[in-house]
């Protein structure tokens, strides 16, 4: 199988952590991927918001330059991209005259026979459960982990045919194969606002708190995600929402990769732990000295 | 609030909208469960059945000029607990596209329609998103220079704020695709 | 030689406003063999048929045509009228020219000139038409009633008070159905057992009722009038006719709290042996073999035996096949509900709290698992505020039916005035869509629960709920306020949506009839003929059909067997005439008209000789299953087969005449 790789712009700036844990992971798993050379940004929520043939023409190049380098599928891990990806993929598929139409534009063909994965489906369907266990060497146990799915991995369901969207439970279970307690909680699946991170700071704050807060309250030592636009609310503002809430939350928020990287027992450094904001070294010492 | 309805205007509007979303206002049968849901409904100035209601209507100004449209956070919750299927969070989209190319400025969400003008601005030149550049350049339009700005040094030291971007090489592609389409 | 008489009908301004009536009147006299041709504003009004019968009498007709509406409507009024004059009705044939025609085309010319073909046509079929006598199929006077809910009970009780013998089989080990696990029943608040168990008594005391319960239909073959039956009595491992329904046997049950009471739809456990509810009908019980330790672990567990007084127990009685001859069959199969699980936001079988509308009907029943005293089931405490949530599933062609479920507006208001009731301070809350309450005293219902018992209505969906703490956060929307509502509520009630039983798709194969595509049995006509499924001697009744209150249920019960009543008040029943008939000489016995029958009609018979050895076999068809459909004309090598009223000879004769 040949596998593109979608990095996306965030993996490559402030969600750096995510890219460099997941090469990591990758590396361990012996599993080998390839940019899509010269891929561009896929418009995220800005294109679709305000201009519908952007919003697919964009992600379309990517999907172009992939297919016609004779890849089958495309690992995005960013969720938001991976729903770009998935969203282009399935309107260039069921409507003939908007393929062209792109395709024209683009000066390249391209027959939608792409498949696209986010970082969840790629590790459950690709590398697969027994792969990943067999590669765990300092087990989590003890280690109270909230999943947080938020909305682009699942929603729509037409489109992302991925999990089931009201009790998503694809990332708890890669949580549970690192030994980790995957802790359940209502909020699993609300948004976290991402699109109006910068525009509307005061809602998003308001829409992150509930979710922070809500995990906080079911007992978690640490969060999970496999989105870069997630992580940056969760994380980044979560020192602003405790100050406008006058409530320490105090927890850690890694990427998925960071998690099974930490069982694989790669270090807090070599995953690029420490590019969070959240300082997560009581965790992280927990973690290393039970493994001692 | 009271509505005259012109029969022809608002086939017209009803027209152009089913157009765009793939889909027909008269599925929706009012039962709210997208407002229900809607995690920033608290901030909205109509409710989402409401915006489904008076486009079909024909209330073009007051939905085009709602704050609603660009408060939508496109979390999707709404199209997937739809009992009918409606395309809610399609039909916000595409509210938001035609106020745009209509020029008309959202009285209290402007700041939100520069982000995305920004955010396509910098796709247009880069290919890719260049974060510090995004940033100063919606800050500057916004004139909200210093919001946020007690997290830049931290992000810089943690690294996740770089100083140069990357470019797309086959940049002329990129400025077709806009060419085309914007 | 042919002296036919033709009748060109107005319709008013139907037929006439398109076809030149006197024109094709003119026509029709010209036809060789037409005697004489007229036209009439109405022909099925008194003097229309008058004047039919006139001609027969003073023109000495051999065969009528009438050009008007379709055949469906009026054939029978004027082979009526043409018997009162000695003719044979199916000397009597229409040409359509309204449905067909005027209704159909606007060009006045050339719909006269179609409606002149039209007619031309039955004017050569008549004149070959042969006197066809009905057929008289006969009727063995007993009555098969599946389901022994409220309509299926009402079915059989009216059936067997007729003086008609009644088999009634009921898959549970109770008769009563859904009804029974109801409380009280709207709008007037009738305790449901309280009404519910008498007649269930009067079924199991009735001379004329045969009642199997833990029973199922396995196979129906035959024909109206002459169905055969073969029913699968699973064994209840009880000796019936022993049993006391003392209840020793249950109580020494080792497993009791081992399996979920389907009765309390998992809200309580019941035992291996058990009846399903203390006012069962017949209280007999049953061994579930699936739970039993007896059948689990080798023989070792006796206990119900050793403390059974008449020693009915008995572990080796097996499942039994009964075979029963019955003319008429009603099928009143039942519903179910939706499966909430569905609905992942939702939360039902995640939160304990959360329970559907029937499971609340058990918490509300004195006979339930809190003997009517509301506890939830997480923790057995009393709610204090409840939030029903209707159309769950129904009105949902996303997750669940299109259609509306109908009961669910009044047994929710009912549950909010009943709980208001029952837990004084309570709080309820409702959110709908729409309230449908049309039946007789409904709405006032309805607003005396919002008026007098506090309800509060919202107008809107929930699109959440979530656990917090010990309470349920429920995420809804008022539409009428253009708000989003969050209550905190110690536990939400589903107005969960209505679908066939299962397996009724099954049953519906099995016997024949025509089901929708939800699974819900059709009805004959669904105005006209609401009581009739698609095939003879087959009535329906119940929630079977679609979604339906009590009263309703009850009246479907009742017109099922008036119809079968009526059918049984003849000594035989009479089948048109227009069936296929084999020629016993030229059939060569290949048999493909066998293949190509969907009605099973066509059987094998043996010609003997005079010493009784066979010569040959042939096909026999059995008037009471041939519909005429002439399927088997088509397959029939030798042309052997014609249906009566069809034959091959008066088809060629009317293509001939378009010719002409």
């Amino acid at each position: 199988m040949k596998l593109a790789y979608y990095p996306g712009c965030s993996l490559k700036g402030t969600s750096f952590e995510y890219e460099v844990s997941l090469l990591k992971v990758l590396e361990v798993l012996n599993i080998e991927i390839k940019e899509i050379p010269d891929w561009n940004c896929c418009g995220a929520s800005a294109a679709h918001s305000i201009n519908h043939n952007l919003s697919v023409a964009l992600p379309a190049r990517n999907l172009a330059i992939a297919e016609n380098n004779g890849f089958e599928n495309v690992l995005a891990p960013c969720a938001a991209c991976s729903s770009r990806l998935k969203t282009a993929n399935y309107e260039l598929g069921s409507d003939d005259v908007l393929r062209k139409k792109i395709t024209d534009s683009l000066d390249m063909p391209y027959n939608a026979s792409l498949g696209v994965s986010n970082m969840l489906e790629f590790l459950l369907n690709a590398v697969g459960k027994e792969n990943i266990k067999s590669h765990i060497k300092r087990p989590l146990n003890g280690i109270k982990v909230a999943s947080y799915y938020g909305c682009l991995l699942v929603r729509p369901p037409k489109i992302m045919k991925f999990d089931d969207p009201e009790n998503p439970v694809s990332m708890d279970e890669l949580v549970s194969l690192t030994g980790a307690t995957a802790v359940d909680y209502p909020y699993k699946t609300d948004c976290c606002g991402a699109i109006n991170s910068l525009s509307k700071p005061d809602v998003v704050m308001a829409l992150t708190g509930k979710v922070l807060y809500n995990i906080k309250e079911h007992g978690a030592d640490l969060v999970v995600v496999a989105c870069p636009l997630c992580h940056s609310n969760l994380d980044v503002r979560q020192r602003e929402i405790e100050r406008k809430y006058s409530e320490r939350i105090g927890l850690p928020v890694i990427f998925i990769t960071e998690l099974l990287g930490l069982s694989f027992g790669l270090s807090p450094e070599e995953l690029a732990i420490d590019g969070h904001m959240v300082n997560a070294d009581k965790i992280l010492q927990k973690i290393l000295a039970a493994s001692r | 609030m009271k509505t005259i309805i012109n029969e022809q205007d608002r086939r017209n509007f009803v027209s152009q909208v089913e157009t765009m979303l793939h889909d027909k206002l008269a599925k929706c049968y009012q039962c709210g469960k997208c407002s229900a849901g809607c995690p920033v409904n608290f901030e909205m100035d109509y409710t989402p059945n409401q915006i489904i209601k008076m486009t079909e209507l024909g209330m073009q100004d007051p939905v085009l000029n709602s704050k609603t449209i660009w408060l939508c956070v496109s979390c999707n919750t709404c199209s997937t607990r739809c009992p009918k299927g409606f395309e809610v969070a399609g039909i916000m989209d595409v509210l938001r596209e035609i106020a745009t190319r209509k020029g008309i400025e959202s009285k209290t969400e402007k700041e939100i329609q520069v982000f995305h003008k920004v955010f396509l601005d910098n796709v247009k030149s880069n290919g890719r998103i260049f974060e510090l550049e995004l940033v100063g350049k919606y800050r500057l339009k916004t004139k909200r220079l210093f919001r946020d700005m007690f997290l830049a040094p931290k992000m810089i030291e943690k690294g996740k704020l770089r100083m140069s971007g990357d470019k797309v090489s086959a940049i002329n592609s990129i400025a077709k695709i806009f060419r085309d389409f914007e | 030689m042919s002296r036919i008489g033709v009748f060109v009908c107005w319709c008013g301004s139907n037929i006439a406003g398109t076809v030149d009536v006197k024109k094709l009147t003119e026509e029709a006299a010209k036809i060789p063999g037409v005697v004489e041709a007229v036209d009439y504003k109405y022909m099925c009004s008194d003097p229309g048929q008058n004047s039919l019968r006139n001609m027969i009498r003073e023109k000495n007709l051999t065969g009528v045509v009438l050009a008007a509406c379709s055949p469906h409507m009026h054939e029978n009024t004027f082979r009526k009228a043409a018997v009162k004059e000695g003719l044979n009705p199916y000397f009597v044939e229409i040409a359509n020219i309204r449905e067909q025609v005027s209704w159909v085309h606007e060009d006045k010319e050339r719909a006269t000139y179609k409606a002149m073909d039209l007619l031309k046509m039955m004017v050569e079929k008549v004149k070959r038409d042969r006197a066809i006598e009905d057929v008289r199929v006969p009727l063995t006077k007993r009555a098969l009633v599946i389901g022994g809910g409220i309509s299926g009970m009402q079915a059989a009780l009216d059936i067997a008070s007729g003086g008609v013998e009644v088999i009634l089989v009921e898959k549970e080990p109770s008769i009563g159905g859904r009804m029974i696990q109801l409380d009280e029943t709207f709008p007037t608040l009738d305790c449901s057992s309280c009404i519910m168990t008498p007649k269930m008594v009067e079924v199991s005391q009735h001379p004329n009722i045969k009642l199997y319960t833990y029973s199922e239909v396995e196979n129906v073959s035959g024909y109206i009038g002459n169905f055969n039956v073969k029913i699968k009595k699973m064994t209840k491992s009880v000796v019936e006719k022993d049993c006391t329904g003392c209840g020793d046997c249950w109580n020494a049950c080792p497993m009791h709290k081992n399996v979920k009471s389907e009765f309390n739809i998992n809200l309580s456990e019941r035992t291996a042996i058990y009846v399903p509810f203390p006012q069962a009908v017949p209280l007999v019980p049953v061994i579930d073999r699936a739970a039993c330790l007896h059948f689990k672990k080798g023989g070792k567990c006796v206990k119900c035996y050793e403390v059974c007084g008449p020693k009915c127990i008995d572990f080796t009685i097996q499942d039994e096949i009964i075979e029963e001859k019955v003319g008429a069959i009603v099928a009143a199969t039942g519903f179910d509900l939706m499966d909430n699980s569905l609905y992942g936001e939702y939360g039902y079988g995640k939160y304990k709290d959360v329970i559907s509308g029937l499971q609340f009907e058990r918490l509300l029943s004195a006979s339930g698992p809190t003997e009517g005293v509301i506890k939830r089931p997480s923790d057995g405490k009393t709610p204090q505020t409840i939030v029903f949530i209707q159309c769950v599933g129904s009105r949902d062609p996303e997750k669940g039916v299109p259609y509306c479920s109908k009961v669910c507006c009044m047994y929710t208001a009912k549950h909010a005035k009943l709980f208001s009731h029952k837990v004084h301070g309570s709080q309820s809350y409702v959110f709908y869509i729409d309230i449908r309450a049309t039946g007789k005293g409904y709405e006032e219902f309805i607003r005396d629960t919002i008026e007098k018992d506090g309800v509060v209505y919202l107008r809107g969906r929930v699109s959440k709920i979530y656990q917090d703490r010990d309470k349920l956060i429920i995420r809804g929307a008022d539409t009428l306020s253009g708000n989003q509502v969050e209550i905190a509520a110690d536990m939400v009630v589903l107005a969960t949506g209505v679908i066939p039983k299962k397996g009724s798709d099954k049953i519906a194969q099995m016997l024949g009839i025509s089901y929708d595509k939800y699974g819900f049995f059709t009805e004959s006509h669904p105005k006209l003929r609401p009581a009739e499924s698609s095939t003879a001697g087959i009535y329906l009744a119940g929630m079977a059909q679609g979604p339906r209150d009590i009263p309703e249920s009850v009246v479907s019960g009742s017109a099922a067997a008036s119809k079968i009543l009526g059918l049984f008040s003849k000594s035989e029943y009479e089948v048109e005439g227009t069936i296929a008939g084999v020629n016993k000489t030229t059939c060569v016995g290949c048999f493909y008209c066998q293949r190509v029958c969907a009605y099973s009609a066509i059987s094998k018979e043996e010609i003997k000789d005079r010493n009784g050895n066979v010569i040959k076999v042939v096909a026999n068809v059995n008037p009471g299953l041939c519909t005429g459909c002439g399927a088997c004309v088509n397959a029939c090598f030798s042309k052997s087969i014609d249906v009566k009223g069809y034959m091959d000879d008066q088809i060629y004769a009317e293509i001939r005449s378009l010719a002409i």
